[in-house]
């Protein structure tokens, strides 16, 4: 059967060209951006992206789900395993908080036709594109942020960084890759009509990124 | 002489058909400008270029080794790798894990390398649904029809086209030609279908073979949820889209879609290095990787043609092509179109059957320019247009070399040859040329058709030359 693995790579192999590697002269971008600039260009990008974005000290988060979540219409929200704790009994008791406690399969149904909206953490965010990064886990599974109708993201402002190649170098993501590594910029959206723009194609209708000062 | 008949046909009625025009003209125009907002820095861009340009260059140089390596840490990511040398290979493969786990419904996100490989039809017959699931395909396989833009699939058809051919599928919901609202319905229909999937089969848009990660590039979401939602994700990639290095992905995914879709990032970037883990709580539970030839190690031999396999697939060649541009995409009858289609698809299929693609080219250059991994597709086509004709008979690399010499056409060019290197020979040539001008034909040919055919003047530029009194050099 693995008779074409052979047969492709004696071929590959058969390249008579000299393979020299080239070397690749990638200037490392940085823009020496304070804390204020990042997030100054990360609320910009986003929002030019159509996402949502506030920026609230810890303190205020609590208040501001209080506020913000009933006058969105959200009666429910899926909340990770490891920030329920923290979050679920300050949250007005009209908001049922959900757990994603079991695995996809046993409550499928309810995750794609009756959860309201999403509260995740990230592992950081890309000031220059504008982009949140998520690395799913146990707790946050990776449904979390795409089927849900809004999905809320928190961003510790120490976490912001410059470029995606910051962010990878940084965190060292090639020696411990994640089962799954996100990048989002954005509600989901399509330009496939006429290259209209239209919102909520198949992920969330909107994102909401809180970033979060200490 | 069946295909030349039928490319000709095909672009008669491209030509004639106004509202084709309309769209594609404008659909071009449109991505031209949102790339080009996106490139305010030329010598940057060419820097970028640069940069990504040798990323790929390094990766089809050292293809069998970053493939092995490739294979090596996804097989220890728990991916499991299969193999296909051609497309009929590659069909059955994903058909027996199908028939495997007895799955009988699947959910596809936008990959044009299973278009090449025409995996939808081949499940089709052997019982399997398959759904498109990116929001442009969608409309096209309602429509029973093929897309006509490699990133912009559904680019062909106007609102009301598509409305109609929706309202025809699903009378349940209202007739609407408004965007937000055919989406939304479309989101509605689909949703049910990702969580009931048994399988769901997606591109590649680059391999990383350090890490053994699979990465996607989208805005709508129904790639991720396709490599998700159901409990098996099967990928299927050209060998050509591994990349040796994790650092080499931000500068490919920048360039990529700036070039695309005038986008600096897409909405997401996902990147995928194993199924589910013990603990984790979705995710599909196997995932498979097929690996397609399909031709490609024949182009990786061929050193004249090699750079074919750089190619990232953004679209950027076509947009910038002005046959494309009249055209549209369904009148190069191949599954990519445009200049990276006329090149790839005759060394693929063969001169014999597809040689006449080359001459889709006006030789403008732009495709060249705005490659942004620096494919000299100009050079590579005139190459192709070389081989179809002057070629040598016994070369193995591309099948049909010198199948497109027509005797008379190739006596012309002897004559034309031997005229304009003998002086002597060209004078009288052209003295007869402009005494007798009254019998030079009134039509060229296919040549002549849109065009007014030229005639020899009464005198030569020569005795112009002579008679304002310039001397013979």
């Amino acid at each position: 059967m693995n008779n074409s693995r052979e047969i492709i790579l004696e071929r590959l192999k058969n390249n008579t060209n000299e393979t020299s590697h080239i070397k690749v002269n990638v200037a490392k971008k940085t823009y020496h951006w304070s804390k204020e600039e990042m997030i100054a260009k990360l609320s910009e990008k986003l929002q030019s992206a159509r996402a949502e974005t506030c920026v609230l000290s810890d303190a205020e988060l609590i208040d501001w789900l209080n506020e913000e979540l009933p006058k969105r219409g959200i009666r429910n929200i899926l909340i990770g395993t490891s920030i329920a704790k923290q979050l679920s009994q300050y949250i007005n008791n009209e908001i049922e908080v959900l757990k994603y406690e079991d695995s996809y399969e046993s409550w499928s149904e309810k995750l794609f036709n009756e959860t309201d909206a999403s509260i995740t953490t990230t592992i950081g965010a890309i000031a220059e594109s504008g982009s949140i990064v998520l690395h799913p886990t146990p707790h946050e599974p990776r449904l979390m942020s795409l089927v849900p109708n809004i999905h809320i993201a928190l961003v510790y402002e120490d976490t912001i960084y410059e470029t995606f190649d910051q962010i990878i170098s940084t965190q060292h993501w090639s020696e411990n890759m994640p089962t799954n590594a996100l990048l989002i910029s954005g509600p989901s959206k399509t330009a496939d009509i006429e290259q209209v723009l239209a919102y909520g194609v198949h992920g969330p209708k909107e994102l909401i990124v809180l970033i979060l000062t200490s | 002489m069946q295909q030349i008949k039928s490319l000709e046909n095909r672009i008669d009625e491209a030509l004639s058909n106004e509202q084709l025009h309309t769209n594609f003209r404008s659909a071009m125009s449109f991505l031209m400008e949102k790339r080009r907002d996106q490139f305010p820095d030329e010598k940057q861009l060419n820097n970028e270029r640069e940069v990504a340009s040798s990323i790929r260059s390094n990766s089809v140089t050292q293809l069998p080794e970053l493939l092995i390596k490739l294979e090596e840490n996804l097989e220890k990511n728990n991916i499991k790798v299969h193999w296909a040398e051609t497309d009929l290979e590659a069909n059955n493969i994903v058909y027996q894990i199908l028939k495997d786990a007895n799955a009988k419904t699947v959910v596809k996100g936008k990959s044009m390398v299973t278009e090449e490989i025409e995996l939808n039809e081949f499940l089709d017959n052997k019982g399997i649904e398959i759904l498109e699931t990116d929001l442009g395909e969608f409309l096209v396989q309602l429509a029973n029809e093929k897309p006509s833009h490699i990133v912009m699939p559904a680019i062909h058809k106007n609102r009301k086209e598509i409305s109609k051919a929706f309202f025809d599928h699903f009378p349940e919901f209202p007739y609407t030609e408004d965007v937000d609202l055919i989406t939304q319905q479309v989101r509605k229909i689909l949703r049910e279908r990702f969580r009931k999937a048994d399988a769901g089969i997606s591109g590649v848009n680059f391999a990383v073979a350090e890490t053994g990660t699979l990465c996607l590039v989208e805005n709508e979401g129904n790639g991720r949820m396709c490599t998700t939602a159901p409990p098996i994700h099967i990928a299927v990639t050209g060998i050509e889209k591994v990349v040796e290095k994790l650092s080499d992905i931000p500068p490919l995914l920048d360039i990529l879609t700036k070039s695309a879709t005038g986008q600096e990032i897409t909405t997401y970037f996902n990147m995928i290095s194993s199924p589910r883990r013990e603990g984790e709580k979705d995710g599909p539970k196997s995932m498979h990787l097929v690996l397609l030839d399909n031709g490609r190690s024949k182009i990786h031999q061929n050193n004249d043609m090699q750079e074919t396999l750089k190619c990232i697939r953004c679209g950027s060649c076509i947009n910038h092509c002005p046959v494309y541009t009249q055209l549209g995409g369904h009148a190069y009858g191949t599954v990519y179109p445009g200049p990276i289609g006329i090149t790839l698809e005759p060394q693929k299929q063969g001169i014999t059957q597809l040689g006449e693609l080359t001459s889709l080219c006006t030789m403008c250059g732009a495709c060249g320019e705005v490659c942004p991994v620096q494919i000299p597709l100009p050079k590579l086509i005139n190459k192709l247009r070389s081989e179809a004709v002057e070629g040598n008979n016994t070369n193995e690399l591309i099948e049909g070399t010198r199948s497109k010499r027509k005797p008379l056409e190739s006596l012309s060019w002897q004559v034309w040859k031997q005229v304009y290197s003998s002086p002597f020979i060209y004078s009288i040539f052209s003295k007869i040329a402009t005494k007798l001008n009254f019998i030079s034909p009134k039509k060229l040919g296919k040549w002549g058709k849109y065009r007014i055919t030229p005639r020899p003047s009464k005198q030569s530029l020569k005795e112009l030359a002579n008679q304002a009194g310039f001397d013979n050099e």
